[in-house]
């Protein structure tokens, strides 16, 4: 258990100080949602019934972003050997990174998108379903994100590869992210079951992609 | 389960990119002895090793290998990490515990590697050779390891590096440790087994 708690702390403090932490990701999706309304117009009944998808996908793309870092680096200066030698399993090593890119480089997006919702003209109520959403969907988008920067780890242009494996398995919780929104928006009293599709993607992938990635990690150590 | 005493390698045949490197080579090590590896590059000392700690699936034989830490190609040191950050993060994850009038291990291993003026700099700031001796100090700290495994130890380290590795691993076979070296340059090692892998 002590082994676990050191390793996370360390991860914590290496994702939000050594690889640029919070910064890119949010950069990067406050950056698109800035960049959408010029695109689409100012019409407001347009931008507020756009709101929703947009910043779910603006989120999906910023989990996107530290990706290619989470085990990239591990695997060329042998950090990665190290864990595998190491009392802690590659399995909880992967639910660990995920939890420590979360909590260390995804946190503002759920904030960001309740302020760019509100931006949108969504009134509090809905930002504020729409941002919980957000915060239900992170492990879920991590937890993918890392199983594909896994699988990627250590390959020339890992980010591409990276950006095709992970975007169609994140689908459902753009789906389910949106649905809250639109939901709430639309007072269709949908926006619970939508919220509770996410959360539940998020734990199916907390389940199941621990195992995958260490798999993957596993194969790349070969 | 008994933890196996010695180092047992029999009729291994290991392969790297579809192509075999080694065939039928058995390996008997007791408690105590060195082995040195040596051998044109591309000749399977890295993959061996990898194999001995169990980090590449041999195509044959068996290995029947004790408890063991192994220093890699790569240091597994972060640039943004200070050094005493890096050497506590490896206790921990060993399992050890410092302060109130234990003694230190963390200090303890650095002033073997002669870095205990270093704790303060980040690893991005160490040269190659301070990196490589932060690595093997770290080493020192896998108490339950009776076997190291050990790829290049000394390339990058001046001869008070090389002093300090010797004097290291001749501690650790005094106590009943095994120790593996795959390298180029010369270790001077006492009584230490010499292996030459051929292509």
């Amino acid at each position: 258990m002590k082994a676990l708690r050191a390793v996370f702390v360390r991860e914590w403090r290496l994702a939000s100080a050594g690889g640029g932490g919070p910064a890119g990701p949010a950069a990067f999706m406050l950056a698109a949602l800035a960049l959408v309304p010029l695109a689409i117009g100012p019409d407001p009944d347009i931008l507020r019934a756009a709101a929703p998808g947009v910043i779910a996908f603006a989120a999906l793309l910023a989990s996107l972003q530290g990706a290619e870092r989470m085990f990239g680096d591990d695997l060329s200066d042998g950090t990665l050997e190290l864990y595998a030698l190491s009392p802690v399993s590659l399995t909880a090593l992967s639910a660990i990174k995920a939890a420590a890119y979360v909590s260390a480089v995804l946190w503002p997006a759920p904030v960001i998108g309740f302020v760019a919702a509100m931006a949108y003209g969504m009134d509090g109520p809905s930002a504020g379903a729409l941002s919980l959403g957000l915060v239900l969907a992170l492990p879920g988008l991590a937890l993918v994100s890392g199983f594909a920067g896994a699988l990627a780890a250590g390959v020339k242009r890992a980010g591409l590869l990276i950006a095709l494996i992970a975007a169609p398995l994140q689908v459902p919780l753009l789906v389910f992210v949106a649905g809250v929104g639109r939901a709430a928006l639309e007072g269709t009293g949908l926006a619970g079951a939508n919220l509770m599709l996410a959360g539940a993607f998020s734990l199916a992938a907390l389940a199941l992609a621990p195992f995958g990635m260490a798999a993957a990690l596993k194969g790349r150590l070969e | 389960m008994s933890m196996p005493a010695a180092l047992q390698v029999s009729n291994l045949a290991l392969s790297r990119g579809g192509r075999t490197l080694l065939r039928g080579l058995s390996i008997m090590l007791e408690a105590g002895e060195a082995l040195v590896l040596t051998g044109p590059n591309g000749t399977g000392k890295t993959t061996l090793l990898r194999a001995i700690a169990g980090l590449v699936r041999p195509d044959e034989g068996d290995i029947i290998a004790p408890p063991l830490a192994y220093l890699g190609h790569g240091e597994a040191l972060k640039p943004s990490e200070t050094v005493i950050d890096a050497i506590s993060f490896a206790a921990r994850l060993h399992g050890h515990v410092w302060g109130d009038g234990k003694g230190d291990v963390r200090m303890d291993a650095l002033n073997a590697m002669g870095l205990s003026k270093r704790v303060l700099h980040t690893c991005g700031q160490l040269s190659a050779g301070q990196k490589r001796r932060l690595a093997i100090a770290r080493l020192t700290l896998q108490e339950e390891a009776r076997l190291w495994l050990m790829d290049e130890p000394a390339a990058p380290l001046d001869a008070a590096g090389r002093a300090l590795l010797a004097d290291l691993v001749a501690d650790f076979r005094k106590g009943g440790g095994m120790v593996i070296a795959a390298t180029h340059t010369g270790l001077g090692w006492t009584d230490a087994q010499a292996l030459e892998l051929r292509p």
